[in-house]
């Protein structure tokens, strides 16, 4: 009898306790965007323009559960480039947010059509 | 352990169980609509710290995505909203968002309400009251709604006793606090509020089975380090 309640009780405690304990991977890498975004937002300066440029570049390496950039990033970084004198480069990356994202087609298919306008 | 300490904590984990909301009752709409896209709107301010609308609006995005959601880039939509005079958000708070759904091709918009943003140098803490509301463009039903009322306790407690030693904490809390980044508590807010929001399709392992997980109150409620 005290085997049976000790095995019934303790499969659950532990799994209680590993589920405590394990830490789920993140579907995508951030780095430091979230600083990088703010500090660019904050600042509004070149400098501070240039470590959000690089911040962006190193999100392109993704090592997280999904494997593949996170919503929002190709459109964003597209508009960057775009209005830092890189138009087709820019828009090349607009592009692959509608590739990879096809909810994004209304609104950034439409970015797309006023800027090759 | 006794034969009756088992009984007891059986009781307990059951009567525990018992008390729980799974994330499907709480909130249905989640899951009867199931939205993919969310859109981030101006957040509502209704405090003194003037700059909060602007820094707390990028703070949601990732989280958003990290919960499965594909989340228009934050950067792109403010311009969109200040070009379509959407910027003020508290007037599509309550009234008809499906345009937002024509325009955009969002699901739902996430409005956030910040009711209190602010710093307390002398007891070394920063406080945050933010109501999160999430609602359909095509219903315009409210799908999700949490409230978070988070404090960040930046006092310093020094190993110095005496009078000497209290004003040098007093001091080196007053230092602390103010150096803190108001927006870390934004940040830390969002993220123990929305981890209860039910997740979207691009959480691939989560998607569609997390409606029996147990939710979390209404408003939460906390003090953190």
């Amino acid at each position: 009898m005290r085997r049976f309640f000790f095995s019934v009780f303790s499969v659950p405690f532990l799994l209680s306790f590993v589920s405590c304990t394990m830490q789920e991977k993140a579907l995508y890498s951030w780095y430091d965007y979230d600083n990088a975004a703010y500090k660019y937002q904050k600042e509004l300066t070149d400098n501070s323009k240039a470590a959000f440029m690089t911040q962006m570049d190193k999100m392109e390496k993704q090592r997280g559960q999904r494997g593949i950039v996170p919503p929002g990033y190709n459109a964003e970084y597209g508009f960057l480039l775009y209005n830092s004198g890189q138009a087709e480069k820019g828009l090349q990356y607009m592009k692959k947010e509608v590739e990879l994202y096809p909810e994004s087609q209304l609104f950034i298919g439409g970015i797309i059509k006023r800027l090759e306008q | 352990m006794s034969l009756w300490g088992c009984l007891v904590m059986m009781v307990l984990l059951f009567s525990s169980c018992a008390e729980t909301v799974t994330r499907e009752a709480r909130y249905p709409g989640m899951y009867a609509e199931r939205p993919v896209s969310i859109a981030i709107m101006p957040p509502i301010n209704q405090t003194q710290f003037v700059e909060a609308k602007e820094y707390f609006y990028t703070t949601l995005y990732q989280p958003l995505c990290e919960k499965g959601y594909y989340v228009f880039s934050p950067q792109l939509t403010m311009q969109m909203f200040q070009s379509e005079s959407a910027y003020d958000a508290e007037l599509f708070l309550n009234a008809d968002i499906s345009r937002f759904g024509k325009v955009l091709g969002a699901d739902a918009l996430i409005f956030t309400v910040i009711k209190e943003w602010r710093k307390n140098a002398v007891a070394g803490t920063i406080t945050v009251d933010i109501q999160y509301i999430i609602r359909s463009t095509k219903t315009n039903e409210i799908l999700y709604q949490r409230e978070g009322k988070l404090t960040l306790d930046t006092s310093v407690q020094g190993n110095s006793s005496g009078a000497l030693g209290l004003l040098l904490d007093m001091a080196a809390t007053a230092v602390n606090t103010a150096v803190t980044d108001k927006i870390v508590v934004g940040r830390k807010c969002n993220a123990y509020v929305l981890s209860d929001l039910p997740v979207g399709k691009y959480n691939e392992m989560l998607y569609g089975k997390d409606g029996t997980m147990a939710s979390g109150s209404p408003v939460f409620t906390g003090t953190i380090r």
